[in-house]
Formats: C-alpha cells, structure tokens, sequence
C-alpha cells in the first residue's frame, strides 16, 4: 500500500470526491438468532432442575448438608487425599526412572522400560489392587537375604502388605505407566539442538537431563501431570473394594443404613468436585508462573521469531 | 614443529551403508582459520561432529592439543572414555551451530555462565564478571539479561558465540554460523568472527561466506562426496581452484 504523501494530486482529488460523496454510514451487529434459543433451552432446564430439586420429597437435600462435613465423611476425604497424593507420587518417580530408562543408549533398559509400561497400561486397577492385596495367599512371606546365604530379613506377608500398603502399590504401579508416557512426550518435545549445545560444552547426559531437558520439558508435562492427578482421585475410589476406608466406602457405608444413595452420592460428588477444583486452581498457578519464565514467550522457532522482529 | 591444533587422520563415518565420510585427514596448526568449504550433503558438518565427537566415527582418529579424543592414551593404547570424561574432554572443543542452540529457558548472560560454572565448576561472582566481559566483547552487554526469545538471529548467535569462548576451547567449531540468517545480519556476526580470528583464536569455520573464507582463512578446504577435493591457500582454492568439482561450485555461490 501507497502512503498519502505518495498519492499523485489525482488520486487525492478521487479520494475527496469520494469521501464527499459517501453518505454516513452507521454499523450495526450481525443477530445471532440461535443464540436466543440456547438461553430458551438452558433456562427451561434450569427451571425444571429447581423445580425439582426444591419440590421432590424423595431428594433429602438436607442429608446433603447434615452429612457434608460429619466425621465419616471427613475422613474418608482425609484417606482419599492421602492415597491420591502418594499413589501419585508414587506413580511419578517410577514414571520419571521408566522414561528416563526409555531415552537411554542402553537396549536393555529401553526394552524393560517398554515392556513395564505396556504392563502398567494394560492390567486393570482393580486387578492390581486385588492381586497385591492377595498376594500373601501365594507368598506367605517376604524375606531379603544374601544370595545362597543367611536371611538378612523377613516379614510376614499379609502384615507387610494390609489394606493401604496394597492400594499405595497398586495406584503407583498403575499410574506409572501413564506418568512415564507424559514425561516421555514433554522430553522428546524438547529441540535436540538444546541438547548438542549442552553436550558441547562439556555437560555429561546426567546434568543435560537435569538442568537443561527437564526444566523446559516441565512446562510441557504439568498440565496432562494434573489430569492424570485428577484421574487417580477419582480411580482411588475403587479401593473400597478391599475395605480401605476413602469418601466413597463411607459413603456407602452409610448409604448401606440408611437406603439414601443419591443425597450421599451428591456429597460425594461436591468432595471429589472441591478436590478437582484445588487441582485445577494449583495448575493455573503453575502455569502461569512457569509462562513468566522465557521459554513460552518464544513462539515457533527462534528464527521466525527474528524474521517477525523485523 | 609445533604440535596441530587439531589434527584428523583417516576418518571414516557412516550412516547404515552410506558412508559419508571417506577417509578424511586434517591439520589445523594453532592460531589458525580454517574454511571448509563444499556442497550441501558432503560430509562437512559430520566431519565437525567427528571433531568434537558429537558423533562417533568408525575409523581414524582425532587429536586436539595432545589429547586423542574420545580416548586416553597410554603408551600406544588408546582406551575409550566414559561418558562422563568425554563430555569433559569436549571443552577442548567448542561449538558453535547453525541453528545458534541457545538454552531457551535462560537469558543471554546465563547462556554463557553455565559451562563455566556448572562444568568447569568455577566461582559463580568472577564467571559473571568473565561472561559480561565476553557479552561486551561480542556486542551484547546490554542484553544480558534478555531471553534467546527476545533476541534477533545474530543476537542469539553472538550470545552463542560467547557461550563457547566462555570454556576456553583450544578450537572453536563452527557449523555455517551465519546460514539461518537474515542477511542483513549475516555482516554482524562475521566482524565477530574476524575479530576473533585476528585475535589469534584457532577455527574451524563450515561456511558459504565465500568473502570471509578469502580475506580471513589461512587455510581453505574444499569437501565434496565425504572426502577432501583440495585445500591450500585461499588463493589457490578460491582463485586457482585446479579441480573441476571446485570451480563448478564456486561459479553456483558466487
Ligand atoms: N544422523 C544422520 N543419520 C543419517 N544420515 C545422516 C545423518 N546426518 C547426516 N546424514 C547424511 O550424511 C550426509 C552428510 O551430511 P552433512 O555432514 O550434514 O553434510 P553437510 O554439512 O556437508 O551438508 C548427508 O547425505 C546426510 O543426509
Ligand atoms: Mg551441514
């Protein structure tokens, strides 16, 4: 495009003529019409919740506000927290050694790696979490010792492994499939460039994993971290299976008394729900700290980037 | 004789069945600027990577100052490095890319820091001072505290050029420093460059600056299909080029 000042006096003087003969011209917004019907839809939903909700004798939405924070349902939280957390834990630091053992120059603990993580991926929680919780009904007992020699150790089995030893297990091993495919994805994300220039500096591949692979490839793994977060929160439920004492065995422990599964149902939706919504706040918070940080302010490849500097 | 440099005897490296280099051998006598030259696909950034052992040739060796690389030697064995003592021994030569590599997670002063410190483990506060003086040196020390991100190419090159002066290399490796960028900034680097070199700091320069190879080069290599065509003086390989390969591809970049 010409600026004015290149315009020749003809150009102007069209350009004037035109302005002139322009009428006044006033925008108006395109109309949405289907926007209307969705606020009809919605709000005749809405509607026909409350209605119910507020009319139905059957619902006893006061047990939802009795039973919210009574003390059953407070430690079951308590337990569901603690075997998310350190099930997720768990299932972090093994997914960390698998990916790492994955990238490795070694065949031998890439083939390991890949066989545990196809195992990790395939069995199903239920059937880890019962296998580890029966475990003592073929290995009565667990001993360490020197190869061919005395025992060192030994403990008896069903001791050794109760109830939430047997679902720490079996959320780790089960999460550690999925952790180290999210920790591979955000390391193969990473340019190999960034990993020449470090080996040419003389780093050895230990210290390019930690200071230079990892601390960009973490931007890349928080998020799809805190929804398998969230997914074992949720999958921790099946441990009432064996009698560990989370949200959903009181939940219906108690429902098993009183016959009033959905009003117990909701309480265990609004923890589950409250849980969810810390995990997501603290992703937001992650996310936009790590944002402040160099790396996400580069967009595509450096090179573009000085192309669109000009 | 002073001893080279570097020095490369009989280097063989192949991918699969393509052998890419063929039997290379190389002298680069201290204080000196070599330029290679050559097609793309020949073999000349392999031939770098062999230099400093990113990758690991078949056959032949590769000596920088009075160390083989990739190996320790004793007596007339040569015993191959952990990975760990050939990392360190990469110091010796550093490298600068095409694609600058500059760590994207850290600004331009820390670019430069983190071989000194957490390699060669040297004092934090005296590598500061070192890698300001380094960034001043190449132009930037008023982006010091800039990401790679919000640094133009040959910003980012310079940083990166710095980056590997701050390990004291006995040879700088350079891989068509100025191929990725715009050309107006393509001149910025090469004054760098030259400068470095008047400086006496030895280098090994793959690059299509046909100008630069001819005013800054003491010694001019002309690679083709994994081998070396000819090398001599700028003068002989630029302007008297005897091979025919050569000329036909001076005539295509100039
Ligand atoms: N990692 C690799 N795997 C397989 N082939 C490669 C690899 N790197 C380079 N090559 C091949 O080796 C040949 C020489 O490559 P290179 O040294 O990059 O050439 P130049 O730098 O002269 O353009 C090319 O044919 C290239 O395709
Ligand atoms: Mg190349």
């Amino acid at each position: 495009m010409r600026r004015k000042g290149e315009m020749s006096l003809r150009e102007r003087t069209a350009a004037r003529l035109e302005e002139a003969t322009t009428p006044a011209l006033t925008v108006h917004k395109r109309r949405k019409p289907a926007e209307y019907f969705y606020w009809a839809v919605l709000i005749l939903c809405a509607y026909s919740l409350i209605r119910f909700v507020s009319t139905s004798e059957n619902l006893r939405l006061d047990l939802v506000g009795s039973y919210l924070f009574s003390q059953p349902i407070l430690d079951g939280v308590k337990i569901t927290l603690f075997l998310t957390t350190v099930g997720m834990l768990g299932g972090t630091v093994l997914g960390v050694l698998l990916a790492v053992m994955r990238i490795s120059s070694s065949p031998v603990l890439r083939a390991t790696s890949a066989a545990a993580v196809y195992a990790s991926r395939s069995i199903p929680l239920l059937v880890q979490l019962l296998f580890w919780y029966f475990l003592a009904s073929i290995i009565p007992k667990i001993s360490i010792s020197i190869p061919f020699g005395p025992e060192i150790w030994s403990a008896d089995t069903n001791v050794l492994i109760g109830q939430i030893p047997a679902a720490l297990i079996a959320l780790s091993l089960f999460g550690a499939g999925y952790m180290a495919e999210i920790i591979r994805s955000g390391i193969i994300a990473i340019d190999p460039g960034q990993v020449e220039a470090a080996a040419s500096i003389g780093m050895a591949k230990g210290m390019i994993f930690r200071r230079v692979i990892m601390p960009q490839a973490v931007r890349i793994i928080i998020p799809p971290t805190i929804n398998q977060f969230v997914s074992i929160l949720k999958y921790s439920g099946i441990v009432m299976f064996i009698g560990v004492g989370d949200l959903m065995y009181q939940v219906q422990a108690i429902y098993g008394q009183n016959f009033q599964q959905i009003p117990l149902l909701i309480v265990a939706t609004i923890w589950y729900g409250v849980m969810t919504g810390v995990l997501t706040i603290a992703q937001h918070m992650m996310e936009k700290k790590l944002n402040g940080e160099p790396l996400r302010r580069r967009r595509g490849s450096s090179v573009r980037k000085e192309e669109a500097m000009g | 004789m002073a001893p080279a440099a570097v020095r490369v005897r009989g280097l063989h490296k192949s991918y699969g069945d393509i052998e890419v280099l063929k039997g290379i051998d190389l002298d680069v006598p201290p204080g000196s600027v070599v330029c290679i030259l050559g097609p793309s696909g020949s073999g000349k950034s392999t031939l770098l990577r062999c230099i400093n052992r990113l990758e690991v040739p078949e056959q032949g060796t590769v000596q920088v100052g009075d160390q083989y690389m990739g190996f320790s030697r004793n007596g007339n064995r040569l015993t191959e490095l952990s990975d760990k003592a050939l990392a360190r021994q990469r110091v010796t030569a550093a490298m600068v890319f095409q694609r600058f590599n500059l760590f994207a997670h850290k600004t331009a002063l820390e670019n430069v820091m983190e071989g000194p410190v957490n390699v060669l483990r040297r004092d934090r506060k005296e590598t500061r001072e070192q890698a300001l003086q380094l960034l001043a040196k190449v132009g930037l020390a008023d982006r010091a505290d800039h990401s790679p991100a919000q640094l133009s190419g040959g910003q980012q090159q310079r940083v990166a050029i710095a980056r590997a002066l701050a390990m004291k290399p006995a040879v700088v490796l350079f891989d068509e420093p100025t191929s990725a960028l715009d050309p107006e900034l393509v001149g910025e680097v090469l004054t760098v460059m030259t400068d470095l070199a008047t400086a006496g700091l030895t280098m090994v320069v793959v690059t299509h600056e046909i100008d630069f190879a001819r005013s800054v080069a003491d010694n001019v290599v002309f690679m083709d299909g994994g081998k070396i065509l000819e090398q001599g003086s700028p003068d002989q390989v630029l302007v008297h080029p005897s091979h025919d390969r050569t000329k036909e591809f001076l005539k295509r970049v100039l």
